[in-house]
């Protein structure tokens, strides 16, 4: 059977064990990953991903369950344990199954599916991944091993069918290479020294194997460990900062996740209570796009089964635009922007990101860093999400970078922490230059460099 | 779950071609939750199950993972992972799976995975009324969990089959306080190998919800920390995270393969000679452990950095092998979805012989750690670590002084092992609730008496931090 049929029966025997409503969300995914080490695969692992979610409605109580054994007898049994769960909930009026929807939108281009991937040989992966260390490698002799080289990809179908009227099927190809470059200068002895050691992570997704490079990931892995050689402890201080799209990102990505619309809802957001207001310099507008053209996160419907959309979430530095699933658009009296996305199968469906981004500003980048006298580019970034007070916005996280003289990039530093608040930090944004750059992670982020003023720093 | 001919069978097939060794190993799961967000009360269940197969051949594993039990798929993925794996060219060995072993001791006197649903949502509910009857309380999240893994694993690496029940027990509970529009959050979690007589004292929800929200009102009258280089003590207990963020990770074998801080280092000094650095997978009730682990070698307890100096890594049978080392029982899987790797179970460092008081009384100015509940995470290759401080006290002249939040500790694992000046006699083990994430997740115990390190750099939000010193 395939998902959609499974979903269907799934629908229909919950609605018979007792469910006023009913939605199936049901997978079939095979998954490759390879662990490189000295031009040799170390570890191939292969998995299926088979399972299915299903959410059932009962009395205005919202109950969900998961399983990966598709025995009727067995999926009969979890629905009977789901439905006698589901009785001891709270109810909340807000706990709806959408409805399908009839209107017409202009088409989303999705990157393309990668329809051989799956009868690619083994060998061709392993080869590919061997070829990022080689290339990393090769950059320079100071780059001595590769301590992560990772390949992996995934051929994924699902279905979502609902009670409600919602029905429909996609198939989804992604692909990662992942490499964290080691560079060290040779000790007297020739052997590398351990303690001058720097690494540099590179990590791109691709939704064919042909369009991941595997020679650009080593060389930029490469290039970000070698460019931190020679750092040393950084001074306490306070200046301007620049931030390419390799640490820019996670800040982004941090917003992505506080304009939730059921976190500011039930005040669990630092955006709370913000709606309208500035929150970040007239510079800065971001975005979420999800029917971008072959964007990563790119789908014409999310996983509730809702058309995506586009939406500005900051203009010009105030909070516009929240993302919506079908719970907090009822409750926020609205309609869902088609944000509702799931990790698994395994988890109910959440309110996420698609594409989002922070918009390009008109500099170039190398004009955005000459403006900086004194400054520092900042390479690295570390545990930005464990380290932000999730109430209040105050962080500091462990950085290295490269500091700017006289609008020049000098030496490069480590051992140093930004500290501040994160509305400080988006409002201390004084320019955006125009490359715009995708980065990925847990979320598809597009970031351009930008540079902040007043950055306060601790270090010696 | 399985017959033992059939695993036999499995196994026979798997080193058809001369593999090194192969193992099966096959688990049946159940994960409940019951969670109360917004006063809201609702459940998830998810049910699990499923095989992987290992195949090793000198360095290079192969790893394939299935959902049916039934005797023609398990010898079809078996041939698979086989073929992946490639000829040793070898001869077959005969599988004898001699040994039965099984968990001597059932840690679970009130099973939680089984438990009525009713009982788990009046653990909730109870935790929820004692959260919002906190004053000032604008927001709770109470978090009940419960799993359990039914395992069967059949190895020609040790020529046994194991049969065990692992399962946590684990509770949480996040309050945030709203006084005059100013807002501060306390979380609170644990988790227990233990059942729901875990639940129960100072681990009751009341307990534990109070103890959240006494940490967010501490916060609400904390200032900013001060920033810079300065003398820090941590209090006993869950900053034991600390160690297992900046030297437990860097001595997993498989992060000293791939360029660990503290790789080759065996026999040397890396610490001050008052630290010793433990790893046990032995203790009753505790999240990291258990009987056996992943490929069926006892669990025990490891000593890893006595009085300073480096004893030895954390291994799997794969890095043991490679390097000529004995097993420690660490290799641990997150499910039948992962092959095994080097893993923590609880690490702390040992107690020392100062008084925890005169510990603070002699430090003439600096930043007493209380909560490091943010967590943290680690470079291996070059040291470096970060570990965030939710909460903590200003010391002047040896007295406990404001409070202060929102400062983060940097520094390099084993600068600040050397660092370290004074040790308390107060080891505390907790049941920490968070887990490792590793590229698998494991549940894991931390711990550590009071510790002064001399110098570490603290990166807060307030102003520059002038002078001091211990």
């Amino acid at each position: 059977m395939n998902p959609l049929e499974i979903g269907q029966r799934l629908v229909e025997r919950a609605r018979k064990l007792g469910a006023d409503e009913a939605e199936a969300f049901v997978q079939k995914a095979a998954t490759v990953q390879i662990e490189v080490k000295d031009r040799q695969a170390e570890t191939v692992t292969y998995k299926d991903r088979n399972g299915y979610g299903l959410r059932v409605l009962l009395d205005g109580r919202m109950g969900f369950a998961a399983s990966n054994d598709f025995d009727s007898e067995a999926s009969d049994d979890l629905i009977r344990r789901l439905i006698a769960n589901t009785r001891h909930h709270s109810p909340d009026e807000h706990n709806v199954l959408p409805e399908a929807d009839g209107g017409i939108r202009p088409e989303v281009i999705t990157p393309p599916v990668d329809e051989t991937l799956m009868s690619i040989p083994i060998e061709k992966k392993i080869e590919k991944a061997i070829s990022i260390e080689i290339a990393a490698r090769q950059t320079d002799p100071r780059i001595q091993q590769t301590a992560w080289l990772l390949y992996g990809d995934e051929s994924r179908e699902y279905a979502i069918v609902s009670s409600r009227g919602i029905s429909g099927q996609r198939r989804h190809t992604e692909l990662y290479g992942l490499a964290i470059a080691m560079a060290a200068e040779c000790g007297p002895d020739g052997h590398p020294d351990q303690a001058t050691a720097q690494t540099g992570m590179c990590m791109e997704v691709k939704t064919t194997f042909a369009a991941l490079d595997p020679v650009a990931i080593g060389r930029k892995a490469a290039g970000f460990a070698l460019r931190m050689l020679g750092a040393e402890d950084g001074q306490t201080d306070e200046m301007e900062a620049v931030f390419p799209s390799e640490t820019g990102s996670s800040f982004v990505d941090l917003v992505a996740g506080m304009v939730s619309a059921e976190l500011v809802q039930k005040k669990k957001s630092l955006f709370s209570d913000r709606f309208g207001e500035m929150i970040a310099s007239e510079t800065v507008t971001m975005i979420d796009d999800g029917r971008l053209e072959k964007g990563l996160a790119s789908m014409a419907v999310d996983d509730e089964g809702i058309p995506t959309s586009t939406r500005e979430i900051i203009r010009n530095g105030r909070l516009v635009g929240l993302l919506y699933d079908s719970y907090a658009a009822h409750r926020g009296q609205t309609r869902s922007t088609g944000n509702a996305i799931r990790d698994s199968y395994a988890s109910r469906p959440s309110i996420g990101p698609t594409n989002f981004y922070l918009q390009k500003g008109g500099i170039s980048r190398d004009r955005l860093i000459a403006s900086v006298p004194k400054g520092i580019y900042i390479t690295e970034v570390s545990g930005l999400h464990a380290s932000v007070d999730q109430v209040t916005g105050d962080f500091s996280i462990p950085c290295k970078g490269l500091l700017i003289d006289h609008g020049e990039i000098a030496r490069p530093v480590s051992g140093i922490m930004v500290s501040g608040n994160i509305f400080d930090f988006f409002s201390n944004i004084t320019g955006v230059a125009d490359d715009l750059t995708w980065e990925v992670d847990e979320n598809v982020i597009g970031v351009p460099t930008f540079k902040i003023g007043g950055v306060k720093i601790s270090g010696k | 779950m399985i017959e033992q001919d059939l695993a036999k069978k499995v196994l026979a097939v798997t080193v058809g071609k001369g593999a090194d060794y192969a193992d099966l190993f096959v688990e049946r799961a159940v994960y409940n939750l019951v969670l109360s967000d917004d006063r809201k009360l609702r459940t998830d269940l998810y049910a699990e199950h499923g095989v992987g197969i290992r195949v090793v051949i000198g360095d290079k594993t192969c790893y394939a993972i299935g959902d049916s039990f039934e005797e023609a798929a398990l010898l079809r993925l078996a041939a698979y992972v086989r073929d992946a794996a490639g000829d040793a060219g070898k001869q077959t060995g005969v599988i004898d799976l001699r040994r039965q072993m099984t968990r001597w001791h059932y840690p679970f006197a009130i099973p939680a995975a089984p438990a009525a649903t009713e009982t788990k949502v009046d653990i909730v509910k109870r935790g929820e009324e004692a959260a919002w009857s906190t004053p000032h309380c604008s927001q709770a999240t109470i978090r009940y969990r419960d799993h359990q893994r039914d395992i069967f694993l059949a190895s020609t690496l040790n020529d046994s089959i194991l049969t065990q029940t692992l399962g946590l027990t684990e509770f949480a509970v996040m309050v945030i306080l709203d006084r005059n529009g100013t807002r501060e959050s306390g979380i609170l979690a644990r988790s227990f190998y233990q059942g729901l007589e875990a639940l129960t004292g100072e681990n009751s929800p009341e307990a534990m919800a109070s103890k959240a929200a006494k940490i967010a009102a501490t916060a609400l009258d904390a200032r900013d920390c001060p920033r810079g280089e300065m003398p820090v003590i941590f209090a006993r207990g869950e900053n034991g995270i600390l160690f297992h963020e900046s030297c437990g990770h860097g001595m997993e074998a498989d992060l000293v393969e791939k360029g660990s801080v503290f790789g080759g280092l065996i026999g040397q000094a890396v610490a001050s000679p008052l630290v010793s650095l433990v790893d046990d997978g032995t203790l009753a009730g505790y999240p990291g452990s258990f009987e056996f682990d992943d490929e069926g070698t006892p669990s025990q307890r490891t000593v890893l950095i006595d009085r300073g100096v480096l004893q030895m890594y954390l291994h799997s049978s794969l890095t043991a092998r490679k390097a000529h080392a004995a097993l420690t029982g660490s290799a641990r899987r997150e499910s039948y979805k992962y092959p095994p790797i080097p893993r923590m179970r609880n690490t702390f460092i040992l107690a020392g012989n100062s008084d925890p008081e005169e510990i603070i009384r002699d430090t003439k100015r600096g930043l007493y750690a209380v909560d490091a509940g943010g967590g943290g995470q680690v470079n291996v290759i070059t040291g470096e670590f970060i570990t965030s401080v939710k909460l903590g006290y200003m010391i002047e002249d040896g007295q406990l002084t404001y409070p202060v939040k929102g400062a983060s500790i940097i520094g390099r694992g084993m600068d600040a092992l050397r660092d370290i000046d004074m040790v308390g006699n107060d080891l505390e083990i907790t049941h920490m609730g968070g887990r490792c994430g590793k590229g698998q997740q494991a549940p894991v115990g931390v711990g550590m008496p009071t510790v002064r390190v001399k110098s570490l750099n603290v990166g807060g939000t307030g102003d520059a931090f002038n002078g001091g010193g211990a």
